[in-house]
């Protein structure tokens, strides 16, 4: 297959091969999307009726790229009479600017033609192409094409048009052209996408205010999103590399779902482009000492989507926070359960971690009060609806037995949880880092509540409630043998024990006994878990270890991120920084942009990091992950009104300079110096 | 009564819910019926709602069939689905329409999480 190019502009977005076509494809979504569905499945040019092959493109922007291509084979075009660019761009709509040049002295006479197709297949049928319930009309108007898609009330149409004089059929658009020497001839065709709602006018514009935006609109809201965030200066290329790669893609992620306003993370191309609240959430967390603007209108957005009522296809329950919002018509039709679908564990606890978190930040204590309510309503949810074997844990067990998640935990593939032995446990099962989120979430809910809704008596409550959860927590978790924290609990209190990286994220919360975390960050930095590039999901030697399984031996960026973060905050600040720059590391082979997952394999084994075959990028988390490792690195923490600045670089990074720091302090500048450092480090970890 | 009308005379006797204490605008519900159209105004205020048979304009203009109505007030359809569905328009500001996922039962018969599993055995 050829290499695939993207743009995009919130969930609007298109993926083509590298001459700017779109061929069906079954496996990876090639394509013009929006709200979750394909609205061209086949957009080929063609010359005289000969595909083109592809001299150059150029990636200018995420919503803006160019292909330079000539007709015929690559044998045939070294003296190519012929050329032709194609400019694209998305805002709202997509648009193309075909330029054909003709090369020769004399005028030629050509046809032009792009192939029009779409299947307006929601994003879940890509893999597995059902036969549509709906029909597919392609209606040619003398200066349009449109093609519909209708089921009932069901109704989505894309519509083609073109500056120049077009001749449009069943099938495409054609252009009959005669180009004078050394003359060129110019198109530009836009395809609008229709959502149908009121008055049969699209969905987004009787709703809110849903405009396209020309590139030159974009181009400022990059350069605006660019000049807020905190300047990075560093000895460090591939550091400084991944940083301004990652505020560009986070910058290209962002999207407005229906009913907001601002914008939010989505969580990543092409798979995950709508609102995850686990995704989201700590893609806020990482990206707030950078991009702050975010995690309000997160937050807002989660809490006004907060369950109110129990729904077994949904998995909803009071108090609980959502975990993926569709707009496809699977969810239309209520076949797929995202209307929102609210399966998972940890976006609740998430939800008041980060709110407190952003309150740290940003002293905004207007909208710690305004989710008063809802914060107490997540809280309660961690007692009354996740407790379900009534012991004191939060667990999982899906109501949806049809198309509901079975892990619903971070790892969320079928296999990710499992014994040492590969065995799987049974339903419900309680994860280790789901207790670490419920311990920080009490801790911080205690603090909001001090702080923010002057109740004492419940903030003494919940910090009653999350000592015991400590307490409790490392009786039940902890594997003496191996001296470290099981994966999970089973239905009969058992230890589900394979060695995982979810313990770095018990570091993050706090939860770990102080006694317990040295162990805890030998193995995250021992030769099982660390793979010399990251810690591994799941340690080698465990049954269901496998260097390229999802959740069962790939390392994550983000997943490194949090660790990092966590051990920091034990003390472990070699440990952090060895993982910072493990990941810093990777990234060089991916331009800066670490993926979503790269194969567990040994350092040793492969001289850069494989990417995990149909792993999602550039992805929220993945791209939060360096920022995170920044804050990380130079110990950025908000004390009351102030930033406390605490540098512990690897020795070999050099110097660091992170200006205009925004917060509640306004802007503060951080410098950091690697070099040796005075840690807590013990002395079986040095190296 | 049909759920309709059960459901908006309902709201009347509604304890004030703290969630909806930002809130503040009137939706308009269009219901459609074989032979016409009727309209029920809601007014969120403070915390408190109220519902009556009122035809005047609002913030929001909610419109679909009766029959539809019912089964979501009964808590069988979901209203984002229906929007998504164009089985219910809106115009106008949608946070007062998605307000309505707060005000509308969940499906009927959904277990209690703790009850779903005390009774896998009976499954």
């Amino acid at each position: 297959m050829k290499p695939l190019v993207s743009i995009l502009d919130g969930n609007t977005f298109v993926v083509s091969d590298n001459r700017g076509d779109i061929d069906p494809s079954p496996t990876f979504p090639t394509g013009l999307f929006s709200f979750d569905t394909r609205f061209l499945s086949k957009w080929e040019l063609t010359v005289d009726g000969k595909r083109l092959s592809v001299l150059s493109v150029d990636d200018l922007q995420y919503f803006e790229s160019q292909f330079f291509l000539v007709p015929g084979e690559p044998t045939h075009y070294v003296d190519a009479k012929l050329s032709v660019i194609r400019h694209r761009t998305i805002g709202g709509s997509f648009q193309e600017e075909l330029t054909v040049l003709n090369h020769r002295d004399e005028a030629v006479e050509l046809t032009v033609r792009l192939n029009v197709e779409s299947d307006f297949a929601d994003l879940f049928e890509i893999k597995d192409v059902k036969e549509k319930v709906g029909g597919t009309t392609v209606l040619v108007e003398a200066d349009r094409l449109r093609l519909c898609y209708q089921r009932e009330t069901f109704r989505r149409e894309a519509i083609v048009t073109s500056t120049a004089p077009a001749q449009f059929d069943q099938g495409g658009v054609s252009f009959a052209l005669r180009i004078g020497p050394h003359q060129q001839w110019q198109t530009r065709l836009r395809v609008e996408t229709l959502v149908e709602g009121a008055g049969g006018r699209d969905i987004r514009l009787s709703i809110q205010r849903h405009h396209s935006r020309s590139p030159e609109e974009l181009r400022q809201d990059l350069d605006a999103w660019l000049d807020r965030a905190p300047k990075l200066s560093s000895d460090s290329e591939p550091l400084t590399e991944t940083y301004e790669r990652s505020l560009i893609d986070l910058a290209a992620l962002r999207y407005t779902p229906l009913v907001s306003g601002p914008p939010l993370p989505a969580a990543g191309l092409p798979w995950f482009m709508t609102m995850f609240g686990r995704d989201s959430l700590i893609t806020c967390l990482q990206s707030l000492p950078f991009t702050p603007e975010l995690a309000g209108p997160t937050l807002r957005y989660l809490a006004l989507a907060q369950g109110v009522s129990l729904d077994d296809f949904r998995e909803r329950e009071p108090g609980k926070i959502l975990h993926e919002v569709r707009y496809g018509e699977s969810t239309a039709f209520e076949e797929q359960p995202h209307s929102p679908y609210y399966g998972s564990a940890d976006s609740t606890p998430l939800f008041v971690i980060l709110l407190d978190e952003y309150e740290r930040w940003s002293g905004d204590r207007e909208l710690v009060q305004t989710l008063e309510h809802e914060a107490r309503a997540a809280l309660h949810w961690i007692d009354r609806y996740a407790d379900l074997m009534g012991n004191g844990y939060v667990w999982f067990e899906r109501r949806n037995l049809r198309n509901g998640l079975e892990n619903q935990c971070w790892k969320d593939s079928w296999d990710a949880i499992s014994y040492s032995d590969g065995r799987l446990p049974a339903f419900p099962r309680a994860t280790c880092e789901l207790q670490g989120y419920a311990y920080d979430a009490k801790i911080r809910g205690a603090r909001l509540a001090r702080l923010c809704w002057q109740d004492l008596v419940y903030a003494e409550q919940l910090e009653r409630e999350a000592a015991d959860l400590k307490e409790r927590f490392n009786r039940d978790f902890w594997v003496s043998d191996g001296e470290y924290y099981a994966l999970a609990l089973d239905t009969e209190g058992g230890q589900v024990d394979a060695l995982s990286s979810n313990m770095g994220h018990l570091l993050w919360s706090g939860i770990v006994d102080d006694d317990r975390a040295a162990k805890v960050a030998e193995h995250l930095l021992g030769p099982r878990l660390f793979s010399g590039w990251g810690v591994r999901t799941l340690a080698e030697g465990e049954g269901r270890y496998n260097p390229i399984g999802y959740h069962v031996g790939t390392v994550w960026p983000f997943d490194n991120s949090l660790i990092a973060w966590g051990l920091r905050r034990y003390g472990f600040r070699h440990e952090a920084g060895q993982i910072a720059e493990a990941m810093i590391d990777a990234g060089r082979y991916f331009d800066g942009r670490l993926p979503e997952a790269f194969a567990g394999y040994d350092r040793a084994l492969t001289k850069y990091p494989v990417q995990y075959p149909t792993a999602c990028s550039p992805q929220a988390w993945s791209t939060g992950t360096p920022m995170l490792l920044i804050r990380t690195l130079l110990g950025l923490d908000p004390h009351g009104e102030h930033l406390v600045v605490d540098p512990a670089l690897p020795e070999g990074m050099g110097r660091m300079e992170l200006l205009d720091i925004p917060g509640r302090w306004g802007l503060i500048d951080a410098f950091g110096r690697g070099r040796a450092e005075h840690s807590r480090t013990p002395p079986h970890l040095t190296e | 009564m049909d759920p309709t009308t059960e459901f908006f005379e309902g709201l009347n006797h509604r304890p004030p819910d703290p969630l909806l204490g930002r809130i503040r605008g009137t939706v308009r519900f269009e219901l459609e019926s074989d032979t016409d159209v009727d309209t029920w105004l809601l007014v969120l205020s403070a915390g408190s709602v109220s519902a009556t048979q009122t035809d005047r304009a609002a913030d929001c203009t909610v419109r679909t069939d009766r029959d539809y109505f019912n089964r979501i007030a009964a808590g069988e359809a979901n209203p984002f689905a229906a929007l998504l569905r164009n089985r219910v328009t809106v115009q106008g500001k949608l946070t007062l329409y998605s307000y309505l996922n707060h005000l509308v039962p969940g499906p009927p018969g959904a277990h209690e999480p703790r009850d779903w599993v005390r009774q896998r055995g009976q499954r």
